[in-house]
């Protein structure tokens, strides 16, 4: 499933977003892999969230970063790989999961939006 | 609720490829293990009877494990040692448990749980509960209780009353005084590496330690968020006392040659297929998750190295020093280990036996060469039930034999899988 539609309303808001593709997991909709632009740099983009109050650091392994989103759950991020996972949170009803990786894609979008435009 | 940093309690006998909290030796499964090994058992021994193995056997394993840590801090009145195992509790990703309980029992609440959140998860869309998920919970309450007022732990039992499996808000348990045989049907640190050898000549070595210490270290920290689960590897994960795994499989093993021996082969086969589960599920999902590519790279869906990432993840979960004794491409496969978490119980407890008793270990030897041979790696495949289906329900091209396995006195665990 990749979730890049929205209606003409919606794409005045969201035309910037990221492409969203569920991740195919044995999770119901919870796992989602977002696409970085090929000109952002990813280990920028985790100093940015890293810095962002509606973000955050939760653990750094390694080269792996897993940082908050807004609500609630994680992102998981591999730069080296320019790997990018949100992971709704669990308790996220199951009927509210996608438009859940909407929302914390749309907010995503928006910091690589910012640092694309003043790297 | 004091946090517990849980960091400070993870041991390792790398060389064994064994994990241990404090002295009590631990194990990382996921939900969908953990579900279908309880449910193995449930089906083997009916509702009433699993529940009060599952329930003992968790409650002996988790009053094991409080007494070490307890002990270690020096830990003396109920509320700080309450403290300790609600914060331990939810440190291994086992959900959050509150406590109103005295030395003459009480109530315990639970929400989430791993269990009781993980079958609603899996399964609450299609199925209806009969029973309650949480006799897990319900041990560790009972332990809890008995260690913190300083109570025999055999005179304490819990039964879970509501469970969110069974459309509850919450999970409940009531705790209170009984009175069952005393059993020490636990192993500790010293019990699992008495007179262990290290494997030599197995292949891949340097490769398999490295990833295998990369895994380590990903599962030595601070994994569970603030209701004490843990999200990661695409699955919910637990640390585990292997004491509960092991007690119940043979524990309902043990109830089956008593009551209805002609079950036991079925029994077998289910504990084994318990292994198929743990290598699609468990290694599948680190395998396609981005911790795993942190460590290991994108997946290349070459066999060799897919053999190379679940020796390393059994290790690095704390299975046993899996190694590769004999790799003959699309022919044989021999895995050999001084022992595993099952053999290492299993030969501290039980008289030798005439027959290999490592069933995780039977079934996950088989499951990996399925899975290097039969799963498009690069395509990042769905690890979903009809993947799962396709793979283990029908004909499996290979044979696994457990050719060796301390259980039967020898010095190794051995497992050789061949084409069928």
């Amino acid at each position: 499933m990749t979730v890049t539609r929205w209606s003409s309303s919606e794409r005045e808001n969201h035309g910037m977003d990221l492409p969203l593709k569920l991740e195919k997991g044995c999770m119901t909709n919870l796992l989602w892999r977002v696409e970085l632009p090929e000109t952002l740099d990813a280990h920028q983009l985790v100093q940015s969230l890293t810095d962002d109050p509606r973000f955050g650091l939760v653990r750094k392994i390694r080269d792996f970063f897993l940082l908050n989103e807004p609500l609630g759950g994680t992102i998981a991020l591999v730069p080296k790989t320019r790997r990018v996972q949100l992971r709704i949170l669990y308790t996220t009803p199951p009927d509210l999961r996608v438009q859940a990786a909407r929302v914390v894609n749309h907010e995503l979008s928006k910091v690589c939006q910012t640092l694309l435009e003043h790297p | 609720m004091a946090s517990v940093d849980i960091t400070q309690y993870w041991g390792a006998a790398p060389e064994f490829g064994f994990r241990y909290l404090g002295d009590t030796p631990a194990v990382f499964h996921c939900h969908h293990f953990n579900l279908f090994l309880d449910q193995t058992i449930e089906d083997a021994l009916g509702a009433h009877d699993a529940t009060r193995l599952r329930m003992m056997a968790s409650r002996d394993a988790s009053y094991q494990l409080l007494s070490d840590i307890g002990n270690q801090q020096g830990l003396e009145t109920p509320e700080e040692r309450m403290d300790m195992a609600r914060g331990l509790f939810a440190a291994m990703g086992h959900g959050t448990l509150s406590f109103q309980t005295s030395a003459f029992g009480g109530i315990a609440q639970g929400n989430p749980l791993h269990y009781g959140y993980s079958w609603c998860e899996k399964y609450g869309q299609k199925l209806q509960r009969m029973h309650p998920t949480d006799p897990v919970a319900a041990g560790f309450a009972a332990a809890a209780t008995a260690y913190a007022f300083k109570l025999p732990v055999n005179t304490v039992t819990a039964t879970e009353t509501q469970c969110v499996s069974l459309k509850s808000d919450q999970c409940q348990f009531v705790i209170s005084g009984g009175q069952d045989t005393a059993s020490s049907l636990t192993v500790d640190r010293i019990d699992t590496l008495d007179r262990l050898k290290p494997i030599e000549d197995a292949l891949y070595e340097d490769e398999i330690n490295a990833l295998a210490d990369g895994l380590r270290e990903f599962t030595s920290g601070t994994l569970n968020d603030e209701r004490g689960l843990i999200q990661g590897f695409g699955v919910i994960i637990a640390s585990h006392m292997s004491n509960y795994y092991n007690r119940i499989s043979y524990g309902a093993l043990d109830h089956i040659n008593q009551t209805n021996p002609a079950l036991r082969p079925i029994l077998i086969e289910l504990l084994r297929e318990c292994g198929h589960v743990c290598v699609f599920q468990t290694f599948g999902g680190i395998l396609v998750s981005p911790e795993w590519e942190s460590l290991a790279g994108p997946l290349s869906g070459e066999p060799r190295d897919t053999l190379v990432a679940c020796c390393a993840i059994a290790r690095g979960l704390g299975f046993g020093q899996w190694s590769i004794g004999e790799y003959v491409p699309n022919e044989r496969l021999v895995l050999r280990a001084p022992a595993t978490y099952e053999s290492a119980y299993y030969r501290t407890l039980y008289d030798p036996t005439d027959h290999g008793t490592c069933f995780t270990f039977q079934g996950a030897a088989q499951a990996i060469m399925r899975m290097m041979y039969d799963v498009p790696w690069q395509e990042k495949p769905e690890l979903g039930p009809e993947f799962y289906a396709s793979l283990f329900k029908g004909k499996i091209p290979w044979k696994a034999e457990e050719t060796r396995c301390l259980g039967m006195g020898d010095d190794c665990d051995e497992m050789v899988v061949v084409r069928t």
